[in-house]
């Protein structure tokens, strides 16, 4: 008998799987690549794309709720224990054990804080597929003109402070009267997270514990300090666009049309920012706060499940095992779709090749390292809400980061009792 | 001969108000009255034709101000462009499927149940009619959580039956509507069918339905309107894209897991929704309007 | 109408008759079974996806229920936490009260003003029509992304009018002040056509003999139109204000898609709005139902007293014969 995992594989019957993904247009398209791989070594096996219209965790359980879900999920880090807790999503810590060679990649090559943020309750839901957490992509061209040094690319480097960014910042923001025609700064990602990232840069944690926290801790000064300087960044130093400009012209439209120096976001928007016209760019850490020790990004990771409720387990198991193992991950590397997760492929010349735009591409593997883990909770939503609600008046200014965190601890807390 | 109601005489009464300035007394709201309306139709109109003119322009143009009023110069690849992203011409068809299948079954069902109520005689008609009135009243919200439930039973989210089934069967209100108008027929022309010893079957088809072409046009282009516009219900109904109505593609041309404001293509993709009905409208524009009146006179 | 003299009709044709003994019903019934076909497939419709549904969200109200997952009864429980212990209850109801009394009262009268209008013109009235039509057809969707733009800070034609009378741009769709009063000019502007279209068809009706017969009796335009026009429409009216009423308060569609999450804050956070949140993307459907629920009591009042208040003024106005 041959060793286990491609034999048993190739003795699958002909089927279909649905595979539902989060993923900008350039994304998928990268992603068809996995998927025709993976179709090349088991023809047998159909792979029908589902791309995220809108909030994936909605439409996931709407789909669920209809009876209809996908047989192979994305799961995101914030999101998957909801779904786990409610048996949308299958055990994998049995299906690992048993497949020994799969083990022992699972135990050596993955990297332990992702595999422990995937796993909960004792049980693996799901298995990381890409390490996603944000960093600074700024403007060569823009630095060059303004005869600026660029960001550093060294996650241990100290001098990269918040008050050496806000300079930087101002000397690339450009204003025509009382309009601003160049930014120096704009938030790429999601602002609520953004915001929270930039602050633990500064020391702070926004919970107890990260895996089913128990209580917020945003009222820690570190926190707060975080949370006011990354929305005074548009009220106060108006170096980056306020509510009405970013309604305009969203952070990475921005970006790719030459028009903001620096951006926050993770590595999904490379490809978009690599297929841009005329736009010369590179990677760079995070600030780090008057507080912190050096600079921090969050341990964002997506990775892939299967359905509890699906008709081909043994089919999407093998679809996920693929995308997860070193075969998987080096098309994923070389495609340049995601940062791998699998250490032996991170370092690998397949993925720094595959990032041609760029001299930086280590910001983001190294990163890994450098993280802050985001919370895990069954309450994820309910918290996201409010926690986007009222941070949003901190950063249109119509409220300060300390009165909001105050009001808004115990309600989080509250949530968290619930979950 | 004027007769006057209030005062219950049928006097004569002389006017008091020289000729002359009672002309220019109804010039002046003559005038003030086409001006508020052209102003209207102004603004009704204004917003759709800058739709059109942000859809053809280059973003260097979009971001400028003050805002230039005529694309220049005229970018037609936004066009390309959201047809590159979302798959247009799929959902219009769609759209299209829906609301045939939806109208052609409202016409129908509601104008032999409008038949039934309006001239047969059976044991319940008047309690099962007072039914339909209470249903009427009753906000659409009410029922979109449980009818996602039953959607669910019958295993049809996210399927064309859960698009078409539950409105084909035809509404209370279309009922209500088409019972309304065929009260309205003389019941002369069915009596004497009657005596001529035609069935009911027979009479609604030869005389009813005929005389009620009115009101099933303005049915039709009612029903057509509401599925063709309808937002909620596909939102929770539909997942696959290959299944998506046009207004669904459009909310989900600006989603998606970036927010991308690609304005041009955004008023592109919103002038191909608006575009169909339109110019139905252009075509059958009488029946539109005397539906709203025939809605407005209720009957009550 | 006395129909003696006539030839009797059968059965089923007859107008008036009834029943009295439980044979004759059966026998009645069965007598009128082809009857009975006519009706089948619409009601069916209607018990099936609007009676079953309104009864079984009833049930659904006093359970809490995720779908994924078996109900669990909880009594009365949905409705005390909706009154007790969800803030966001009292601020979708505020928001959707402040959005009718913005929308209703405005709409009303630039109905009425554009229903007077085309009454008195005598030329193009179909194109006018026609004109203050077109916003009612067209999708909430569109309407929404195309009022986004023109509401934009910056580069907005809004913005750029206020510019043009030397005015100060606004926040519309970004400062919680601004914002609700964005919705309802859109609002406004998308639905003044269908009522004013309504109301002009109910002036059309009103005999000009009425008119005439009052100005030679020397009554001003003003006394004509209270006396004689208001009352001669009423109807039309109440029922523009009733459907106002009840279509305003469910508003969802151009919130969902222009400002979000109810944004900015919860400034324009509707009730329906939280009721979707609440039912599909946080899974509460028993809750979800619930608030249905109380949405519909609330309606089912207003339009209640609407009614009986509508009743008395149209009967007031006949008095005088």
């Amino acid at each position: 008998m041959r060793g286990g995992r491609t034999a048993a594989g190739q003795e699958l019957e002909a089927a279909e799987i649905n595979f539902y993904f989060g993923a900008n247009p350039d994304e998928a398209r990268t992603r068809q690549t996995v998927i025709d791989a993976f179709q090349e070594k088991f023809p047998q096996i159909t792979v029908n794309p589902q791309v995220a219209e809108g909030d994936p965790l909605q439409e996931l359980q709407t789909q669920f709720a209809g009876g209809a879900g996908p047989d192979v999920m994305m799961a995101w880090e914030l999101t998957y224990s909801g779904l786990a807790t409610r048996n949308v999503m299958a055990d994998l810590t049995e299906r690992i054990a048993a497949d020994a060679e799969f083990a022992q990649v699972v135990a050596e090559d993955h990297e332990p804080s992702l595999l422990d943020m995937f796993n909960w309750d004792g049980k693996q839901y799901v298995l990381p597929e890409q390490f996603a957490g944000v960093a600074l992509y700024y403007n060569k061209t823009l630095f060059a003109d303004a005869g600026l040094d660029v960001p550093p690319a060294d996650w241990t480097d100290e001098s990269w402070t918040w008050e050496r960014f806000l300079e930087t910042a101002e000397a690339l923001t450009v204003r025509d009267g009382d309009r601003v025609t160049q930014f120096g700064f704009a938030d790429a990602w999601w602002m609520p997270l953004s915001a929270t990232v930039i602050a633990t840069g500064n020391g702070g944690n926004w919970f107890d514990t990260y895996v089913d926290p128990q209580a917020s801790t945003i009222t820690d000064p570190k926190m707060v300090e975080g949370l006011q300087w990354y929305a005074d960044l548009a009220n106060v130093h108006r170096v980056a666009p306020n509510a009405e400009e970013i309604a305009t012209q969203a952070g990475p439209d921005m970006f790719m049309g030459g028009r903001v120096a620096m951006v926050l976001v993770g590595h999904w928007m490379y490809p978009a920012f690599s297929g841009a016209e005329g736009l010369d760019f590179d990677l760079a850490v995070l600030p780090v706060g008057p507080q912190g020790t050096t600079p921090k990004t969050d341990l964002g990771s997506t990775g892939l499940a299967i359905s509890a409720s699906t008709e081909y387990p043994d089919h999407a198991w093998e679809f996920v095992k693929f995308s997860t193992s070193p075969e998987g991950q080096e098309i994923i590397a070389q495609s340049g779709l995601f940062v791998p997760v699998l250490k032996s492929v991170g370092q690998s010349e397949a993925y720094l090749s595959s990032h041609p735009a760029i001299e930086n591409a280590t910001v983001f593997t190294d990163g890994l390292a450098h993280s802050i883990p985001l919370p895990i909770t069954t309450m994820w939503g309910e918290i996201a809400a409010i926690w986007d609600r009222d941070l949003g008046a901190v950063w249109r200014g119509e409220a300060n980061a300390a009165d909001v965190c105050a009001a808004l601890e115990p309600q989080i807390n509250d949530l968290l009792a619930r979950g | 001969m004027i007769e006057s109601r209030a005062s219950g005489t049928t006097n004569v009464v002389v006017p008091t108000v020289h000729p002359a300035r009672r002309a220019f007394r109804n010039a002046a709201p003559l005038a003030v009255s086409y001006t508020v309306l052209t102003i209207t139709a102004l603004i009704s109109i204004i917003p759709f034709l800058w739709m059109i003119s942000t859809s053809l322009k280059s973003s260097g143009a979009i971001f400028t101000w003050p805002p230039q009023l005529f694309p220049d110069p005229i970018v037609w690849g936004n066009y390309r462009e959201v047809f590159e992203q979302v798959p247009f011409e799929r959902y219009f068809l769609n759209t299209l499927f829906y609301s045939s299948m939806v109208v052609a079954g409202q016409l129908l069902f509601c104008s032999l149940a409008g038949y039934a109520f309006a001239r047969l005689v059976f044991p319940g008609r008047d309690a099962i009619f007072m039914l339909y009135l209470g249903t009427m009243m009753i906000p659409a919200t009410v029922t979109l959580v449980p009818s996602f439930i039953l959607m669910r039973w019958f295993d049809w989210v996210d399927t064309i039956w859960a698009m078409t089934i539950p409105g084909m069967f035809g509404s209370a209100f279309g009922t209500f509507l088409m019972r309304q108008f065929f009260l309205t027929i003389p019941k002369d022309l069915d009596d004497a069918a009657v005596i001529d010893g035609a069935s009911k079957w027979r009479i609604f088809w030869q005389i009813i339905l005929p005389h009620g072409k009115p009101a099933l046009a303005v049915l039709g282009v009612f029903t057509i309107t509401t599925v063709w516009n309808d937002f909620m219900w596909p939102l929770i109904m539909l997942h696959s894209r290959e299944l998506y109505t046009l207004n669904l593609g459009l909310a989900s041309f600006q989603g998606g897991m970036q927010s991308y404001t690609f304005w041009a293509g955004l008023m592109a993709a919103a002038t191909m929704t608006v575009a169909p009905l339109i110019v139905i409208y252009m075509f059958t524009q009488r029946f539109f309007t005397e539906g709203i009146s025939l809605t407005g006179m209720g009957g009550r | 109408m006395d129909r003696a003299g006539k030839t009797a009709l059968p059965g089923s044709f007859a107008p008036g008759r009834t029943l009295s003994r439980r044979r004759s019903l059966l026998a009645e019934m069965r007598r009128s079974w082809t009857s009975y076909l006519f009706i089948l497939p619409n009601l069916i419709g209607v018990l099936l996806f609007l009676a079953f549904p309104v009864v079984f969200a009833l049930y659904m109200s006093f359970t809490e229920w995720d779908i994924l997952t078996s109900p669990e009864f909880v009594g009365i429980g949905n409705y005390r936490e909706m009154f007790t212990e969800d803030p966001l209850f009292w601020v979708s109801l505020r928001n959707s009260a402040y959005y009718v009394l913005l929308t209703v009262p405005t709409t009303l009268l630039i109905a009425l003003g554009l229903a007077m209008a085309m009454n008195q013109a005598v030329r193009g009235i179909s194109f006018f029509r026609a004109a203050i039509y077109v916003p009612v057809l067209t999708s909430a969707v569109a309407v929404a992304f195309v009022w986004q733009w023109i509401f934009n800070y910056e580069f907005g034609l809004l913005n750029a009018f206020l510019d043009l009378l030397r005015l100060p741009s606004v926040r519309w769709l970004t400062s919680s002040d601004w914002a609700m009063i964005s919705l309802a000019i859109m609002s406004i502007w998308k639905s003044s056509g269908y009522f004013a279209v309504i109301i002009f068809a109910a002036l059309q009706s009103v005999p000009g003999v009425l008119h005439e017969a009052a100005e030679i009796d020397g009554a001003s335009s003003w006394n004509r139109f209270l006396n004689i026009t208001i009352p001669m429409i009423a109807p039309a009216l109440l029922f523009v204000t009733v459907i106002s009423v009840i279509g305003s308060f469910q508003v969802f569609d151009q919130v969902y898609l222009v400002t979000g999450n109810g944004g900015p804050g919860t400034a324009t956070y509707v009730y329906n709005l939280h009721l979707f949140n609440e039912g599909f993307t946080f899974f509460r459907m028993g809750y979800a139902a619930a608030l249905a629920y109380v949405l519909f009591a609330i309606l089912f009042v207003i339009t209640y007293f609407q009614l009986r208040l509508g009743r008395k003024r149209a009967s007031a106005a006949y008095e005088f014969e």
